[in-house]
């Protein structure tokens, strides 16, 4: 039976931020965009999106005189995440 | 040279399948992976060249002090300069990881990894000094800290090459295993009390090969990586 894909997580610059945070204790607005190649603003709206929803967490800081935006990933986020691979693969098979 | 993506990221909001989705998750997962911090090899490169110096410091100061009819035993006390340099360690790896735009769990792996060797190095020279002071038989001790520093290194180097997927730290490892060994081997080659300055000669050798050119190759990889 097929299930319904986590409209949030399926998109894909959402879907490779959550898996990037996935994998890294935290990151850096700047390392999100230059792995995903993706436009600040677009990478700014959809990080916002995933904070709203609680899947991750994010940090305003500064550095210096240098605004800083530190991502982390939270554990309801790891667990939509392992739920829409769980999903994706009921697709696949 | 940035890797192209085989899927537009900047269309997110278009439809895609579960296959792409599915090469989105495996690709980002492999470049958060393969990541590497600008200037991660900075670290070794600090102590591997400050722990060269100073051993080769210390050969030259024997000559110097027996030259000036000083007694040779004061050229040990070169070795104080790790205490300001390890402040100095202290200071650039702080500066590192507030300006690191990524931390990893590796990073906290071998960043743990690293301060529990510098925590044993300390135990283990308290032990020896402790030891050959109470048991007024020092060249017997004296002789072991080369090789089993050199042999805890190793250990280091073989995790972090491993964890890092980073072969020049493996190398690393051997050299510093095989540094140990031979710095064993020559004291009993050279039973005149050279010994110790042959192990002083395989230490900086080992710190070069193993600390100094796999830093550097390190953070030439993280520049290209970050390009």
């Amino acid at each position: 039976m097929f299930k319904d894909l986590d409209p949030l997580l399926h998109s894909q610059l959402r879907l490779a931020v959550m898996s990037l945070l996935l994998s890294v204790e935290e990151a850096d607005f700047v390392f999100l965009k230059e792995q995903t190649g993706a436009t600040s603003g677009n990478l700014s709206v959809q990080i916002d999106k995933l904070n709203e929803a609680g899947y991750i967490q994010v940090t305003k800081t500064f550095q210096g005189k240098m605004p800083r935006t530190v991502c982390k990933i939270t554990d309801k986020g790891i667990g939509a995440f392992e739920i829409y691979v769980k999903n994706l693969k009921t697709y696949i098979k | 040279m940035r890797r192209n993506l085989n899927f537009n990221i900047k269309k997110m909001e278009t439809k895609f399948t579960e296959q792409e989705s599915l090469a989105v998750i495996g690709e980002m997962i492999n470049r958060a992976r393969n990541n590497v911090q600008k200037g991660a090899g900075t670290f070794m490169i600090f102590w591997g060249t400050m722990v060269a110096v100073a051993a080769l410091l210390n050969i030259a100061l024997v000559y110097i002090l027996h030259w000036l009819s000083i007694s040779p035993k004061y050229s040990f006390n070169i070795w104080w300069m790790m205490l300001p340099a390890w402040i100095v360690s202290f200071i650039i790896e702080r500066k590192r990881d507030k300006s690191a735009i990524v931390k990893s769990h590796f990073d906290n792996i071998i960043s743990s990894l690293w301060r529990a060797f510098g925590i044993s190095n300390v135990i283990f020279l308290l032990i020896i000094f402790g030891l050959s002071y109470s048991l007024q038989e020092h060249n017997h001790f004296f002789y072991m800290i080369n090789p089993i520093l050199l042999l805890m290194a190793g250990i280091g180097e073989f995790v972090t090459a491993k964890v890092c997927r980073f072969r020049p730290f493996l190398h690393g490892a051997i050299a510093m295993w095989a540094g140990s060994f031979s710095c064993a081997l020559v004291v009993m080659l050279f039973k005149n009390g050279n010994g110790v300055l042959v192990q002083f000669l395989i230490l900086a050798a080992c710190m070069i090969i193993g600390f100094v050119v796999p830093g550097y190759k390190l953070n030439k990889l993280a520049k290209e990586s970050h390009v």
